[in-house]
């Protein structure tokens, strides 16, 4: 994740530490805007790694331990960023435990799933909105789910995935291709239309820079 | 009876791949090779285009207002 320019990031970073120290300092209101600031955010991760019935307990958890560990902040990278990677942790530990609870860490793919489908219907077209696939993502392996929310929904790199979940760069890019052929086999209702594919391989080679 | 252009095993091999197609994490001999297969398969290319609808509609989900109660 870029910032825009380095001016930014300078007045960015200036704006960071006060807002830590007056939280490390408990001075009224400091805690009150690091919430408001960050919890957007910090709450759409917890709600798509570890789903919304236990995203709200996990973001009071996130901030009870930013409140803890916010004199540790030193400014080495923007307060939302060191917020996110310490959420991201939590959400991690809360799988792993919620994981070892049910004992159903189910992180195979079905073998059909990787493999080539047939026809040229696809399954998603135009009916999909984002709250079917905010349902859909809850459905997903938690290894896959974990890159799909970080790299696809967070935009971050499959290096960075990798750092943040302690997975090599070729297991966060393979993860990421399961859990986007898994979306898209999953039997979206209503199904759109029918409809005839297009020959442009440009189509779609330019969006995302 | 028209010929198939694209036999399953060619697919099989470019199905994993579309993933890292899209996010420019091919190099550019690769890159080729499965672009110049979407030009002439409709299942591979119908396939690419829903993952590219995804993609697309995964970046568009914003952050969430946590409800007043937290
Ligand atoms: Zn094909």
């Amino acid at each position: 994740m870029s910032s825009s320019n380095s001016s930014n990031v300078h007045v960015l970073a200036h704006t960071d530490m006060a807002l830590a120290a007056r939280c490390a300092t408990g001075e009224p209101g400091g805690f009150e805007e690091l919430y408001r600031l960050h919890s957007p955010r910090l709450f759409g991760l917890a709600c798509r790694m570890v789903g919304p019935t236990d995203a709200e307990d996990l973001l009071q958890d996130i901030f009870l331990n930013a409140h803890r560990k916010i004199r540790l902040y030193k400014g080495e990278s923007a307060l939302g960023m060191w917020l996110f990677r310490l959420a991201t942790n939590l959400c991690l530990d809360f799988l792993r435990s919620r994981a070892n609870r049910s004992a159903q860490m189910t992180d195979s793919m079905d073998a059909e799933d990787a493999r080539p489908t047939e026809g040229g219907r696809g399954p998603i077209l135009g009916v999909l909105d984002r709250l079917d696939l905010e349902r859909a993502l809850a459905e997903l392996p938690d290894g896959c789910r974990q890159v799909f929310v970080l790299y696809d929904v967070e935009g971050f790199e499959h290096r960075e995935v990798g750092a943040m979940l302690g997975i090599s760069e070729g297991t966060s890019k393979s993860q990421l291709h399961k859990a986007r052929m898994r979306l898209r086999a999953r039997d979206w209702q209503p199904l759109g239309p029918i409809r005839g594919r297009r020959h442009d391989p440009r189509a779609f080679s330019d969006e995302r820079v | 009876m028209t010929p198939e252009p694209s036999p399953m095993s060619a697919c099989d091999g470019i199905q994993p791949r579309l993933s890292e197609y899209m996010d420019r994490q091919l190099d550019r001999i690769q890159a080729d090779q499965v672009q110049a297969h979407l030009s002439v398969c409709d299942t591979c290319r119908g396939v690419a285009d829903d993952l590219d609808r995804l993609r697309g509609l995964a970046s568009s989900l914003g952050p969430i207002t946590p409800p007043a109660h937290i």
